[in-house]
């Protein structure tokens, strides 16, 4: 018995280098990838990096191979920091976009505008920049330090917008039509939300016109159309936070607003099931939701459609001097000062990436025009480069159209190391007494500055040694 | 059997015993001790936001006592430990009421005990995540407490929800650990009251000793040690509670209220306060809590056990 253990032991033990040969084929340049795509996804892009690969031999003359491997979504950022402490992070990674700026302040990233590669196909960041959706793009820039780099493209972009249920419109059509309120359509600014939601609003039946999540993520948003910016930089790099002005306490009281209008109907609170679930179940007429619950939604057989997030309304515009968000607008619409938060994954390459330049060429690839008409007409998301938004045959995925033109005035998570402690210390807490009534809308933003200079910006502006 | 000169073991003795509990030593060693030490090291020393993630204990400054002042002036902290407190009474004394009365009352051989006792304990074999989300939905403004506190008249509560409200918060989060937990302290309860000798009670009996009294002077003495047990490991897993605050607050540490200046979150305990700081790679801070909630841990088992004078039984 011993015998066999002992000779079973050497075998494997013989069979290790052979392994290690072969994991790295002779002449093979080996792209290793982290991925967090769903099953249906990760088909169609498995297909797409078979196809680059082909395309690069061909283009090159030399023989890659990408390496893919699953890890999820969430688990994705813990996971990179741990490989990274051990020293073996994969070449390239697509990972949530908020978590760029970390990934970048703990120089974990290679910048991507300083590769040979990437300065041979578009010269500059800035003439790279209109190529893309343009907040998508934005979320891979990060300054660090007073010096601003790209570290990530786009690689799959999403965004919240209004769903409406047109059957729950319908239902109220007359008293809709005689308060001169169109029921075939969702309300376009904050004014009409409130005009429809009186209407839609129903006690007896337990059914409100609208409800919306007060997470950070959820109501960037909110922020965004009231053009505030949470945290600005100097040139030097330092950092402070940027909410205690009118824009500010302009937003708050928005939100403050939404959520004690009497026509929302309690999607925001802790321990409510939140916005989805009650959609689903007819007690809301509106949410604002991402493209991720339009098959769920389309499923429970609900007849609904999507809008855009309702805007600020004429007064506000005026008196803050907003701009429009979106040039293809006709500014004086409210479409053209509707905004909301971008979300989705960006492609990083490592700062251990033995071949940057492939690496690259592999995100530029996926990101190509040809490949992201063809990500979008499988899959039904939107295109991450503006010129595959052309003529783009959306007759498969009714709603893609409606969140494209939302993405269109989208902006670009405010460039914050450390966003759990954003979300979590500096806005949920604050947000929530705000909500509740228990502070002002101007007392919400001082505090909410307050604790991003204890939490946040006090460790971005360290001395210069301790920065090293 | 050892050899010994009277009643003291020699050094020899001790020698001669090493190779015997060398293997848990190394075990010990390398599981317990080491991380131990590297944790004390690490709350000495700190990570900033630029370090680099690929050595990020290679350059870890040295600060001395810098994260423990940090943490011991931090307000929240405190506040944190104020409401693990509140949240451990909340849980130990009403959960090993609720357990030794399941244990009393199923401490009988009877038809249809045995599948009541696997029913009480089976929460206990659920995941605290599962079961919160469970209970979300019984909690949640359009769920059945709701409608419960609608009809006796508690209409802004069940409006708003029991989650949401800062002052009922943490007890419904309590009350859903009780019951989940009460089947794992029925068991060691039937376990320990199995082994009561039964001449005990017989002698009660004979005293004319009501079963009130029975269960105050014969009873409850002898169980002092699993009382002891439940309230050391209660207060332990009290610290430690995570997963059931990060389920029913939905990952927020429970709503918030104003206490001056200071927003407070209502359910915003010790232990997911540590995983909030390590979560944003503090590493050092989240060490220096992890040692302070040790001490307050040691400290708690102390007082208990004077308390209980468990040592006399």
């Amino acid at each position: 018995m011993k015998r066999i253990l002992r000779h079973l032991l050497f075998s494997f033990l013989a069979l290790l280098p052979i392994h290690a040969v072969a994991a790295e084929e002779e002449g093979v340049k080996t792209i290793s990838l982290w991925q967090c795509f769903r099953v249906e996804e990760t088909a169609v892009f498995r297909e797409i990096m078979d196809d680059f690969v082909a395309d690069y031999e061909k283009r090159h003359g030399e023989r890659i191979k990408v390496n893919m491997q699953y890890v999820s979504f969430d688990d994705m950022f813990t996971k990179l920091r741990t490989a990274a402490l051990a020293n073996i992070t994969p070449d390239v990674a697509f990972i949530d976009s908020i978590k760029v700026t970390d990934l970048a302040f703990g120089k974990a990233l290679t910048p991507l505008d300083d590769l040979p590669s990437f300065k041979e196909r578009y010269g500059t960041k800035e003439k790279a920049a209109p190529e893309f959706v343009a907040a998508a793009f934005d979320a891979g820039l990060v300054e660090r330090l007073g010096e601003k780099k790209l570290y990530a493209l786009p690689v799959q972009t999403t965004t919240i917008a209004l769903f409406w249920n047109k059957d729950m419109f319908k239902a109220k059509e007359r008293e809709l039509r005689a308060a001169n309120l169109d029921p075939t359509r969702a309300p376009q600014d904050w004014d009409e939300l409130y005009a429809y939601g009186r209407i839609l609003t129903d006690p007896k039946q337990k059914v409100s016109a609208f409800a919306f999540s007060s997470s950070l993520w959820f109501t960037f948003g909110v922020f965004n159309m009231y053009d505030v910016k949470f945290i600005e930089y100097d040139e030097q790099g330092r950092a402070r936070p940027s909410l205690d002005n009118k824009n500010g306490i302009a937003a708050a009281s928005r939100l403050q607003w939404i959520a004690n209008s009497g026509i929302e109907g309690g999607g925001w609170q802790r321990g409510s099931l939140g916005p989805d679930p009650m959609f689903l179940n007819r007690r809301v007429a509106m949410i604002l939701t991402g493209p991720w619950n339009t098959e769920n939604f389309a499923n429970a057989g609900l007849n609904f459609d999507v809008s855009l997030v309702p805007a600020p309304t004429r007064k506000e515009i005026e008196e803050l001097g907003l701009q429009p968000l979106d040039p293809e607008e006709d500014p004086n619409s409210a479409a053209a000062f509707s905004s909301s938060n971008i979300g989705g994954q960006s492609g990083v390459i490592l700062r251990t990436c033995k071949y940057p330049d492939i690496a690259f060429e592999m995100m530029d690839y996926f990101t190509s025009e040809a490949v992201q008409r063809r990500w979008a007409s499988q899959l039904g998301q939107s295109p991450v480069r503006r010129a595959a938004w052309k003529n783009l045959d959306t007759t498969k995925y009714p709603f893609m159209k409606a969140f494209m033109r939302q993405l269109a005035k989208s902006k670009r998570i405010p460039q914050v190391p450390l966003y759990a402690n954003l979300e979590n210390d500096v806005y949920n807490p604050q947000v929530d007494l705000l909500l509740n009534k228990q502070i002002t809308p101007e007392a919400m933003v001082k505090r909410m500055e307050d604790v991003m200079n204890r939490v946040i910006i006090s460790k971005i502006n360290i001395t210069p040694d301790e920065k090293k | 059997m050892l050899r010994t000169h009277g009643d003291s073991i020699t050094w020899r003795n001790d020698v001669r015993a090493l190779p015997f509990i060398l293997p848990f030593l190394a075990v010990f060693a390398v599981f317990i001790g080491f991380p131990l030490i590297y944790s004390l090291w690490i709350s000495m020393h700190e990570v900033t936001i630029y370090s680099d993630f690929y050595n990020i204990f290679g350059t870890m400054g040295f600060v001395g006592l810098k994260n423990y002042t940090t943490v011991m002036s931090d307000p929240i902290f405190w506040w944190s430990v104020a409401l693990t407190m509140i949240y451990a009474v909340l849980l130990i004394f009403p959960g090993m009421a609720l357990s030794l009365g399941l244990a009393l009352y199923l401490n009988k051989q009877r038809r249809g005990f045995g599948i009541l006792r696997s029913g009480f304990f089976l929460p206990n074999v659920f995941d605290v995540y599962v079961v919160g989300i469970i209970w979300l939905l019984i909690y949640s403004n359009n769920g059945m407490v709701s409608y419960l506190l609608n009809a006796l008249g508690f209409t802004t509560l069940a409006k708003e929800g029991i989650l949401n409200n800062a002052w009922t918060s943490l007890p419904a989060i309590a009350l859903v650990m009780v019951l989940k937990n009460a089947g794992f302290g029925m068991i060691l309860f039937l376990t320990s009251l199995n082994n009561i000798n039964e001449s005990l009670f017989e002698a009660a009996d004979i005293d004319g000793c009501t079963p009130m009294q029975k269960l105050r002077h014969v009873t409850l003495p002898l169980l002092k040690p699993i009382i002891f047990f439940l309230i050391v490991t209660g207060f332990v897993g009290t610290l430690n509670a995570f997963a059931e605050i990060y389920a029913l607050t939905n990952a927020t540490g429970g709503t918030s209220f104003n206490a001056g200046d200071v927003t407070l979150q209502s359910a915003r305990i010790s232990g997911y306060h540590l995983y909030m700081v390590f979560s944003q790679s503090m590493y050092g801070e989240a060490a220096a809590i992890s040692f302070i909630l040790l001490a307050i841990a040691l400290l708690l088992s102390f007082f208990s056990y004077k308390f209980l004078n468990v040592k006399d039984q």
